[in-house]
């Protein structure tokens, strides 16, 4: 892979978000942080990511809703939620919304990982 | 333990209330019963006296109004052959009729007041054994002595009557008392039978209001046992959600050291690891003080302290724990007693309290703390000049994992656990913490604390007097 595949995590826990963005980072990606759900929705709608990695669980505007509201504005990027909620209510709500993957906290980094490479394949930055 | 006494007050008054029941049940039987017979003697003694007294008196006054009937027809005609036989037929009557009375009266009348059979047997016999050798000597050329001889009968034959007229006059009076007896057995077993029924319609009220209430407290304690069994699966979800957070930076992290060369990168990496396992062993601990508070009360190890020192200590510990932050604090401690406290509960509660009011205060503005006594105890105030709390969150802020909205970041408030623990503190003392709006802005948080003793008048008149301010000054 050539060019580095851009991500947006957007992650309120500020260990967890650091732990993703050094963790992508050492995969060859190119990482950016938002720590709650309108800075987000700001991020992912200003620039062209390859992969969002999205909490659920974020103060004012919850992972799932600012999901739907790009899904409904037609933005297909590929997107991976987090949850740390072991609930089949909150997987089908994702999954409705349009999420490609559910990992479940704690996730091994390795399938985090598999994930990522998984939903990028192929893309390159700005395809 | 007065939850459990006051369970078991309905299954008690059921009890008391069945048992009257069949008291009264069986009451009501033996009542029944013995009313039953009084009505049923009374009734026997008067058909007795009426009927049988009053017809055999009747039927004897009869006998002897015929006999006399009989006894004329031999004066008016000639006292011969058929005529006389009719006349000893009638006397015959009275006789039998007076025999029926007695054998009556031998059945149990009592004989008190009334002519006795014998009296009117005599009389009988001595009219026929008079009059009869009159009519047999009889000479219609002389009539003079069977007039006389007649004249004497007739007499005997009234006094007779008059005698049978008495018999049935007492058969009537008796038959008139007995009959009012049946009115006072009847009316008597009404009255009692009212009260029964009043009675009965008592203790159904009191059965029916029992089982109200027992079916009242099962539903309330099923009630309560949802409530508790969801809460224990609510805070079993939180405490995982909880736990999960920590441990994907402590899985993530360590992960990350496997593939990470760089040696330097590799002790940060520990380092965080290390940092992430304190913390999560602290949300363990709070955990845990949760549940056990839970359980039984808080687990409080009491002391008798000064109100004072103990503050003193608060202000200076909270002062420590603000300096990392870019606020400052105030402290305004005036207090004097004795409390009953657990020293380290208090202070983790303030210490909460303050760290909250520290977490909400925009950097550069200050945080007080202030303790004071009021009549009903020892209050202790943190007040902040943060976003405020919004009316409808105010009582849930002391719920476990309670975040509100305006929440500044999710490391940054801990995990929701804070103030739970405080309360759980302060309410464990018997005291209270409430959160309020605080004029110009932010919010005020009070502890109120039960006090041991007041600061003695003699110790110190200037300080005790002034330490015991009117609530609100």
């Amino acid at each position: 892979m050539t060019t580095e595949r851009r991500a947006l995590i957007v992650e309120d826990d500020g260990e967890i978000a650091d732990l993703l963005k050094r963790g992508l980072t050492l995969h060859g990606m190119d990482a950016t942080v938002a720590s709650d759900g309108s800075a987000g929705l700001a991020a992912w709608m200003s620039e062209p990511f390859d992969v969002i990695v999205l909490d659920v669980m974020l103060p004012g505007m919850d992972g799932i809703e600012l999901l739907a509201e790009r899904r409904a504005a037609g933005d297909r990027t590929p997107v991976i939620l987090l949850t740390a909620h072991d609930d089949d209510r909150v997987r089908e709500r994702g999954v409705a919304a349009g999420a490609q993957a559910f990992l479940i906290k704690p996730f091994a980094y390795f399938e985090l990982l598999g994930c990522l490479d998984e939903l990028t394949m192929g893309t390159t930055k700005g395809s | 333990m007065t939850d459990a006494s006051r369970q078991e007050v309905p299954w008690r008054l059921g009890v008391i209330t069945v048992g009257a029941l069949l008291i009264a049940v069986a009451a009501v039987g033996v009542v029944g019963i013995s009313i039953n017979r009084t009505v049923q003697n009374v009734v026997e003694r008067a058909i007795a006296f009426d009927v049988e007294l009053e017809d055999n008196a009747d039927d004897l006054r009869i006998a002897i109004l015929d006999l006399r009937h009989f006894h004329r027809n031999l004066i008016f005609g000639e006292p011969l052959g058929a005529r006389v036989e009719a006349w000893e037929e009638r006397y015959r009557a009275v006789l039998a009729e007076i025999d029926e009375l007695e054998a009556l009266i031998a059945t149990g009348v009592d004989p008190v007041g009334l002519p006795t059979t014998d009296e009117l047997r005599a009389l009988a016999d001595a009219y026929y054994l008079g009059f009869k050798p009159a009519v047999d000597a009889y000479d219609p050329d002389d009539r003079t002595a069977f007039e006389m001889a007649s004249d004497t009968g007739l007499a005997q034959l009234n006094t007779l009557e008059s005698l049978a007229e008495a018999l049935d006059k007492e058969g009537e009076a008796r038959a008139t008392e007995a009959f009012r007896a049946i009115d006072d057995a009847a009316s008597t077993g009404n009255w009692i039978l009212v009260v029964v029924i009043a009675g009965l319609t008592m203790v159904g009220g009191a059965l029916g209001f029992a089982v109200l209430r027992m079916i009242q407290t099962s539903r309330r304690l099923v009630t309560a046992q949802q409530n508790v069994s969801r809460a224990k699966t609510d805070f079993i979800a939180e405490a995982s959600h909880e736990l999960r957070t920590p441990l994907t930076v402590l899985r993530g992290n360590a992960e990350l050291g496997l593939v990470v060369e760089d040696e330097r990168e590799r002790t940060k990496i520990l380092r965080k690891i290390v940092a992430e396992a304190q913390r999560m062993s602290r949300v363990v601990n709070d955990l845990l003080f949760l549940t056990r508070s839970d359980a039984t009360s808080v687990p409080l190890d009491l002391d008798t302290v000064d109100a004072g020192e103990l503050l003193e200590d608060v202000a200076g510990r909270a002062e420590m724990l603000i300096r990392e932050r870019p606020v400052t604090l105030a402290t305004a401690i005036d207090v004097a007693g004795t409390l009953r406290v657990d020293a380290t509960r208090v202070e983790q509660a303030v210490l909460i309290v303050v760290d909250n009011a520290a977490n909400y205060s925009p950097p550069g503005q200050t945080v007080e703390l202030s303790a004071r006594l009021a009549k009903d105890g020892l209050v202790i105030e943190v007040s902040d000049r943060g976003p405020g709390i919004p009316e409808q969150e105010r009582a849930r802020i002391f719920e476990r994992f309670f975040r509100g909205d305006g929440q500044p970041s999710h490391r940054a408030s801990g995990a929701g656990l804070g103030l739970a623990i405080a309360r759980a503190n302060v309410e464990g003392h018997g005291g209270t913490i409430t959160a309020e709006d605080r004029p110009g802005g932010g919010t005020t948080m009070r502890i109120r604390l039960p006090v041991l003793t007041f600061p003695r008048e003699t110790d110190d008149a200037g300080t005790a007097s002034a330490a015991i301010p009117d609530e609100g000054s």
